[in-house]
């Protein structure tokens, strides 16, 4: 019972760490490129969809080599550890949450700027109020990392090698028990991990309640 | 003062509007109609260096304050909008809509958007105020007492108002001049 509780603590500790990390540098790249009118930033948003896409293996062996012994990152040691896991996570969850937030922005932009520049509303403020305007969908786009790096089972068997105690994650010890034929345990992590996503969605759910009493939402 | 000289804006290779020169003079009202994409909006944008022209310039001397005709409204809530609550009241119950202060934006009528968004706008302390269409969805006691509220808290403290519109407005204000676009070119049909 012990070691399910230190899977599921593990699984938690380095979901939201690289949903964290991810969601820093992501939601204001994602504000950025939906606020832009340049080319790159045109050029850039369907770089972002796809990538959003990414297949978790590609994401896994590009940090597995970085981090390998012969990789340039190699002399740091993070290989099979917890950082690796999340540096990986991080790269599967930052363009998801990058591609989730630019179009937020899309349909009030013209409207929105337009107003912002005839109040002569200065550039830090116009930031805040579309922060807030946009605060739900903000939040259901980093929720929607937190799901994916949750879940994720290829990149994080690969980085962080499923070590007992150490790098063993909810995704991974499921793999590892239904191989094992230890399919109740398999089973009761499964549901732990079900568990979880639905908190996670009552939360969410909580926090959108003023919304939804709302008919016009 | 606002002054255009050899204004020119070019939509799909045909010249929307041409203005050779034309100043707008402080302290009154100056009311722009016209027909539908003759380029009202385009001149206002023009103005405020929202948009450049094709040619020619449009000079604003003095703070200003515009209002374009798709706004949008900050959410959550109607007092979101403002920074002086206070003064915002004052004025929303001079339309008598005093009660829309704590509502969901999401929630207005069209009328009662505008409503939100003139006040929020004449709420912003600048010399000029470009308003462009600020009433076509209030009903007709509404409208009178935007214009009534633009009187009081513009024109009588000699602010400058370009108000596009297509309704008859000049009854409320004391002074002020009526254009019209016709065939790209503005021309003055009305002083009072």
């Amino acid at each position: 019972m012990k070691e399910i509780f230190d899977i599921i603590l593990t699984s938690l500790q380095v979901s939201l760490s690289s949903t964290a990390i991810a969601a820093v540098f992501a939601v204001p790249l994602g504000l950025f490129l939906g606020l832009s009118k340049s080319r790159t930033a045109l050029r850039l948003r369907p770089v972002f969809s796809s990538l959003a896409g990414l297949p978790p293996v590609l994401a896994g062996i590009t940090i597995f080599l970085l981090l390998s012994n012969a990789g340039p990152l190699g002399g740091f040691r993070l290989l099979y550890s917890k950082s690796a896991i999340i540096t990986a996570q991080v790269l599967i969850v930052f363009p998801l949450i990058v591609a989730s937030v630019y179009p937020l922005v899309l349909p009030i932009k013209a409207v929105f700027l337009e107003t912002c520049f005839g109040l002569n509303i200065p550039k830090k403020k116009q930031i805040k109020f579309l922060i807030s305007e946009l605060r739900y969908g903000l939040l259901a786009a980093v929720l929607l990392g937190f799901g994916r790096a949750m879940a994720e089972v290829g990149a994080v068997m690969m980085v962080g090698g499923n070590i007992r105690y150490k790098t063993r994650v909810m995704t991974t010890a499921i793999v590892l028990e239904t191989n094992q034929g230890n399919y109740s345990t398999a089973l009761y992590l499964g549901i732990a991990l079900l568990l979880i996503s639905f908190s996670v969605n009552w939360f969410v759910h909580g926090l959108f309640k003023e919304v939804s009493h709302d008919p016009l939402y | 003062m606002i002054r255009c000289t050899d204004l020119s804006i070019v939509l799909n290779h045909k010249e929307l509007l041409h203005i050779e020169d034309i100043s707008f003079e402080k302290g009154t009202i100056h009311i722009i109609q016209g027909e539908n994409g003759c380029g009202k909006s385009s001149l206002f944008r023009c103005m405020t260096g929202w948009s450049s022209p094709d040619s020619g310039s449009c000079v604003i001397m003095g703070s200003w304050v515009y209002q374009p005709q798709q706004f949008h409204l900050f959410a959550p809530k109607v007092m979101d909008n403002f920074l002086d609550v206070e003064l915002a009241k004052q004025m929303l119950v001079s339309l008598k809509a005093e009660a829309i202060i704590n509502q969901s934006v999401k929630r207005l009528s069209g009328g009662e958007r505008q409503k939100v968004a003139l006040v929020r706008t004449l709420c912003a302390s600048a010399d000029v105020y470009l308003l462009d269409e600020p009433t076509s969805y209030m009903d007709e006691s509404s409208r009178l007492l935007a214009y009534q509220l633009i009187k009081e808290r513009l024109l009588s403290l000699g602010k400058t108002v370009l108000m596009i519109s297509h309704e008859s407005v000049m009854e409320p204000f004391d002074c002020g001049k009526v254009y019209f676009f016709k065939d790209s070119k503005l021309n003055i049909i009305n002083i009072w």
